[in-house]
């Protein structure tokens, strides 16, 4: 028998990497957990033990009729859903787009726009929120959902040209050439070759953008608090009171906010296969 | 009918010169390929012509047409690509017919036209799979119908070949060559390989650092190289090179002494050289016999033996430490350390000046056996 070191030296490594990675995710579940089991918990069960997991007598789903129950949190998830997927919408497109012009071609100003887009990535966009708020007021845009959209398309936008900009420049410059050859028209390769080829990295840049927008609170509070344009980060918090917090309520309506970005991230998810570029070329 | 014209075609990438003012003619249905060490330039020419690049100064004409600063789709060609650049995510008849289809041409045109290419290239069955479906020999092949359906003048082949394992690049070689007949087209075929030059050109471009170094039919270049560039990439194994000084002149031959300290003779004409002059003499392996008594005797120790069956590449070390390779028969018994004897005719000595090249051969011919050669001999006296 012949002894392996390296084998075990790896198998070591591999307990290691896995026993990380699994206290990792330990520790981001368990809140999200906390939240879920106490949903579905009375109001005495929540603060007699939080940890606990429902029982046939603690089991009581009284936060979820007081949510559903209120006309106006439906209008909430509506314009959380609006806001999250146009601006995804527009940050993949223009983000794509701006990818390709600066990867693709030389123009003057190429480098510039290049940095400063990387700075975007480097700056908060909070560190704006007075200016911003002032634009939007003279722009007659306060309490609109449009106001929310621009601002995080300008905020996602850094990433996404950055990330994107990498995956295009891997795309075969033959395949561009044979496209020019054939007489395709610089817009019809980007939309019919191009982004075809980047879907993958696409669906990178969706989930790293939709989270932190459906997650918000900042700017919807500051541009938008209006009745008729709240979100739903900023909807839950009106069972949070000074003197009186409705934790059934709050503890469901965050649980019911999980869902949605659930359900996008699986649809996302799912393209992140690798290797959708093979037998393009050798 | 489209001739496709050259003239004084350089191309600079900043401050550095990688063309430096090619000429070409290629007539209409001529399978012109361009040869070359890699970094020649050759695949840079290629996409000169093919538009994907800006011609720095000269005129690029195909047709009557000018068309120095057309995109490449207007200029009728079609271009092959070494990695194939098929679309990954069209089927194969999807990428066959795009461009047909951007051009805007009805569906029924497209498919006949598809179907036409697929049925040539043997490729019929695949149409509804996807490239990665498909293996390398094929995907080439999709990649030439590619460039069939869209009927160019000039078809444009940039090392189709060399992401085939060997036994498919002969076959897919034969089948390039075919293709040629059937179609008559213009093709400029790019390629580093001397063996898919001499078989598949009927007119061979060898290039070198940014230069033509020559240019002419496949036996052309084998018998007459004009440099010792040319000389060296025509051929395999490659020419073997002795250096030496000119001894003697004569109308018919002229004498060399070689730097291992033989005299050898070579049916050159003399041109300029004087007596003293520094030359290089060539000599392919296949035109040296394992005899000492064929012509000029060279002889030296041999460093090692490759044996392919029909014949045995000798390797040896001259006494001065000069390389080289001889083509011996597949039944020769020499072995490594040996110290051998062979000789070559004068008739198939190439000699080259100091500036590399090549000074005309009286008797150009490949006399392989000495058999042929007292033929030749016993011929030549009677004419006498």
């Amino acid at each position: 028998m012949i002894s392996l070191p390296g084998l075990k030296h790896n198998t070591g490594k591999t307990l290691m990497t896995h026993a990380v990675l699994l206290t990792y995710t330990v520790i981001a579940l368990f809140p999200i957990l906390v939240i879920i089991i106490n949903a579905f918990k009375s109001r005495k069960a929540i603060f007699k033990d939080p940890l606990a997991l429902p029982t046939l007598e603690s089991f009581s789903l009284e936060g979820f009729e007081q949510v559903l129950g209120r006309a106006d949190f439906g209008l909430y998830f509506g314009n959380s859903m609006i806001v999250t997927l146009v601006s995804l919408f527009f940050v993949l497109l223009f983000g794509a787009m701006a990818a390709w012009a600066l990867t693709e071609y030389k123009f003057r100003g190429n480098l510039f726009l290049a940095v400063l887009i990387a700075m975007g990535i480097m700056i908060p966009i909070r560190l704006g929120t007075v200016s911003i708020l002032n634009l939007m007021a003279s722009l007659d845009l306060v309490n609109t959902l449009t106001a929310l959209v621009l601002v995080y398309i300008a905020q996602g936008l850094p990433l996404a040209v950055f990330i994107l900009s990498e995956f295009i420049r891997q795309v075969p410059k033959e395949l561009k050439e044979a496209a020019r050859c054939d007489n395709v028209s610089e817009y019809k390769i980007f939309f019919t070759i191009i982004l075809p080829l980047i879907r993958p990295a696409m669906a990178t840049v969706a989930v790293f953008t939709m989270i932190p927008i459906w997650n918000d609170l900042w700017f919807p509070l500051i541009l938008a608090p209006g009745e008729s344009t709240q979100t739903i980060t900023l909807g839950v918090q009106q069972f949070i009171g000074q003197y009186v917090t409705d934790w059934n309520a709050v503890l469901s309506s965050l649980t019911l906010a999980i869902v949605p970005v659930l359900v996008l991230y699986v649809i996302f998810s799912r393209q992140l296969i690798r290797g959708l570029t093979s037998g393009a070329v050798k | 009918m489209a001739d496709v014209k050259l003239s004084n075609i350089k191309k600079s990438y900043g401050d550095t010169p990688v063309l430096h003012g090619i000429d070409l003619d290629i007539k209409h249905g001529e399978f012109v390929v361009l040869v070359g060490a890699s970094g020649c330039g050759k695949s840079t020419l290629l996409r000169l012509i093919a538009g994907l690049e800006d011609i720095s100064s000269g005129e690029l004409c195909i047709g009557e047409q000018q068309v120095n600063s057309l995109p490449p789709s207007q200029r009728g060609i079609a271009m092959v690509f070494q990695s194939y650049a098929l679309y990954p995510h069209m089927t194969v008849f999807k990428n066959m017919s795009y461009g047909l289809k951007i051009a805007g041409k009805g569906k029924d045109f497209i498919d006949a036209k598809v179907r036409d290419a697929a049925k040539i290239l043997h490729i019929d069955h695949l149409l509804e799979r996807l490239p990665r479906e498909l293996s390398g020999g094929q995907r080439q092949r999709v990649a030439i119908g590619r460039a069939i359906v869209r009927d160019p003048n000039v078809f444009l082949f940039d090392e189709p070949l060399s992401n085939l394992d060997a036994a498919l690049r002969v076959k897919t070689r034969v089948e390039i060559g075919k293709l040629h007949k059937e179609l008559g087209a213009t093709i400029i075929y790019v390629t580093h390989d001397q063996v898919e030059a001499m078989t598949l050109g009927d007119k061979i471009v060898v290039m070198n650092q940014g230069r033509v170094e020559q240019c002419g039919t496949p036996l052309e270049l084998y018998q007459h190289p004009a440099t010792r560039f040319v000389g060296g990439f025509i051929g395999s194994p490659k020419m073997n090179f002795i250096e030496g000084k000119v001894a003697a002149i004569s109308p018919e031959h002229i004498e060399i002494q070689l730097s291992n300290g033989c005299r050898s003779r070579a049916c050159v004409e003399a041109g300029d050289l004087k007596i003293g002059d520094a030359v290089t003499l060539g000599v392919r392996p296949e035109h040296i016999e394992e005899r000492s008594d064929a012509g000029t005797p060279l002889s030296g120790e041999v460093s090692l033996v490759e044996r392919l069956g029909e014949a045995s590449f000798i390797y040896m070390t001259l006494s001065d430490d000069t390389e080289m390779v001889v083509r011996g028969s597949g039944e020769s018994t020499v072995t490594t350390c040996e110290h051998i004897e062979v000789s070559f005719a004068p008739h198939n000595a190439h000699v080259f000046d100091s500036n590399d090249r090549a000074l005309r051969r009286l008797k150009p011919g490949n006399v392989h056996s000495t058999a042929q050669l007292a033929e030749l001999k016993a011929v030549g006296q009677e004419a006498l």
